[in-house]
């Protein structure tokens, strides 16, 4: 009589069927989020089909690309644990911890990496990096000396949230929020509205593929600042001038992260093609400023500034209008996965060559047995 | 097996605060920031302009930044209105910035640079073409302003007059009359 042990729960969850047909539905993500691309915009299809858990195909929903490397990693880990044996195959075993590894640092890309811009005037200097996509509203309690900011992530930038905090004396609901707007100036004054609503209205429009070009905007109603600020206001992206709630400042703006060191651009160079307007090289000649000691530092293209995790790129610049002073922008990346595909390439390397240095002399002294 | 558990019990806790997305709430403390305005040089003195100054108006101190001020008196008010002149290199900053920084005084909303050629009258002067701007909030009609901006190849000249909302427009055609008489002294 045949018996079979029956399969433990780990022993589905390792499958390499999972892995397979995982790998192959990445590919798929792969040539659907390339084809969406050019209609969409970059961004758009990079959260749609990768960054997603899931997205609709119609009524539909299915596997995004988040999801599918969770399941792979799942799958991997599980068999790690339960299934594969170091002693057994060495090899194949460091082969999976390098792609496990590659996957970590996917993710830790994904959570803790930033992007952004670091605009700065000559004769200026700047300590925070603007993201190029996200936004946060932000409620800033000014101080003699310090400022005090309550940062409200995208992801309360819903309608129907509430916006809530000890830090601020009231809640905040917001009303309507768009991800692209445009304001328009009304007829006549609004009472109902309070700051830039009573003046302006705004409406949605299509979103534009190029994300940083979106004007996010909301309508938010006060409540509990105070009798005098309590109401409906409105907020977009690039007010000339911040909302004034109470003793509070209000600014929905591109998400800044602040960085523990200072840059201050000294002078900001550009070489045009001769005869053209079309630059040729930029170059930034900075200041590192921390702890109140200065470093010179020259910024410009292939030479970007790392410092402290960041780093620093020359990417474009403002001119001055008027024969006023222009400014440099730099791109500004914080990625803490930045090496992990490089070791993970190294370990599965590694690990494949072991694989092949055990598995060829086995396979050949079957081979030879064979022959015998 | 403990091991084992844990290892899960990490991989949860991992995707448990993946989940969380941008829900998030940070609070911090900065430097106080300055505004970032353009910077702009003090102007020089002697801008080689001049003006006629209606004989019931009274010149009073003018701070560094303008070339001079004026108490134009109001009828039937005590507090008379203040006109002040001023020059800034090149555009000025931009007639956009001023015309929202005048508006952010007064507490209004910005507008947009498709909007000024509606908010400006336009006038001619001695010195050339100028535009006259009015802005009021009737929300806060204890203060309003008069604004007459001349761009010239090098510089802007501004004229601003800050009075009570009530006595803007009766004002205004002495002001206009004023703002005609600028003009360069070469």
């Amino acid at each position: 009589m045949n018996q079979t042990t029956p399969k433990k729960w780990h022993d589905w969850l390792a499958d390499p069927a999972i892995f397979f047909y995982a790998c192959l539905w990445l590919v798929v993500l792969v040539i659907a989020g390339t084809l969406a691309q050019p209609g969409i915009g970059l961004y758009k299809a990079q959260e749609i089909y990768f960054s997603s858990w899931f997205f609709p195909m119609g009524p539909v929903p299915l596997p995004g690309g988040r999801l599918t490397m969770a399941v792979i990693f799942v799958n991997l880990v599980i068999y790690l644990i339960f299934n594969a044996s170091p002693k057994k195959n060495i090899g194949l075993y460091i082969t999976h911890l390098g792609t496990l590894l590659l996957l970590l640092g996917g993710f830790l890309t994904a959570y803790f990496s930033s992007e952004g811009t670091m605009v700065i005037q000559e004769g200026g200097s700047s300590d925070y990096v603007s993201d190029y996509h996200a936004r946060e509203f932000v409620i800033i309690t000014p101080g003699s000396d310090e400022d005090k900011v309550t940062a409200f992530g995208m992801g309360w930038l819903k309608a129907g949230s509430i916006l809530k905090h000890e830090s601020i004396p009231g809640e905040i609901e917001i009303l309507e929020a768009y991800t692209n707007c445009e304001a328009r100036r009304r007829d006549a004054m609004d009472p109902s509205f309070k700051g830039l609503g009573s003046q302006y209205t705004i409406r949605p429009i299509p979103d534009n593929p190029q994300d940083e070009q979106n004007m996010y905007g909301f309508v938010a109603a006060f409540r509990g600042f105070g009798p005098n600020a309590d109401g409906n206001y409105v907020f977009v992206e690039y007010q000339n001038d911040p909302t004034q709630v109470a003793d509070k400042i209000c600014v929905l703006r591109k998400k800044r992260t602040y960085v523990p060191f200072q840059i201050e651009l000294i002078d900001f160079e550009k070489k045009l093609h001769p005869g053209t307007q079309m630059p040729k090289s930029y170059k930034s000649v900075v200041n590192l400023i921390e702890e109140g000691q200065k470093r010179r530092v020259v910024i410009q293209m292939n030479e970007p500034l790392r410092h402290k995790g960041y780093t620093f790129f020359q990417s474009s610049f403002i001119e001055g209008q008027g024969g006023g002073k222009d400014s440099t922008v730099l791109a500004a990346v914080k990625n803490y996965g930045r090496q992990f595909p490089y070791i993970s390439s190294i370990i599965m390397s590694i690990g494949l060559l072991i694989y092949l240095m055990i598995l060829v002399p086995r396979r050949r002294r079957v081979m030879q047995s064979k022959e015998g | 097996m403990r091991l084992r558990l844990f290892a899960i019990m990490t991989i949860a806790g991992l995707f448990v605060a993946c989940g969380s997305g941008d829900k998030t709430i940070e609070v911090y403390t900065i430097k106080k920031e300055t505004p970032k305005r353009a910077p702009v040089a003090a102007p020089p003195k002697a801008t080689g302009l001049q003006w006629d100054v209606p004989s019931n108006w009274q010149e009073t101190p003018a701070s560094a930044m303008h070339l001079a001020a004026y108490n134009v008196p109001i009828e039937g008010a005590e507090s008379p209105a203040s006109l002040t002149l001023m020059t800034l290199p090149g555009d000025g900053g931009g007639l956009l910035m001023n015309v929202n920084r005048w508006l952010n005084q007064l507490g209004l909303a910005p507008v947009q640079a498709s909007d000024l050629s509606a908010l400006g009258e336009a006038h001619d002067a001695k010195i050339g073409p100028f535009s006259l701007f009015t802005f009021k909030n009737e929300a806060s009609p204890e203060k309003a302003f008069l604004v007459s901006v001349y761009q010239t190849s090098s510089q802007t000249h501004f004229v601003k007059l800050i009075a009570p909302m009530s006595s803007l427009e009766s004002l205004k055609p002495v002001f206009l009359e004023f703002c005609q008489t600028v003009s360069t002294d070469s």
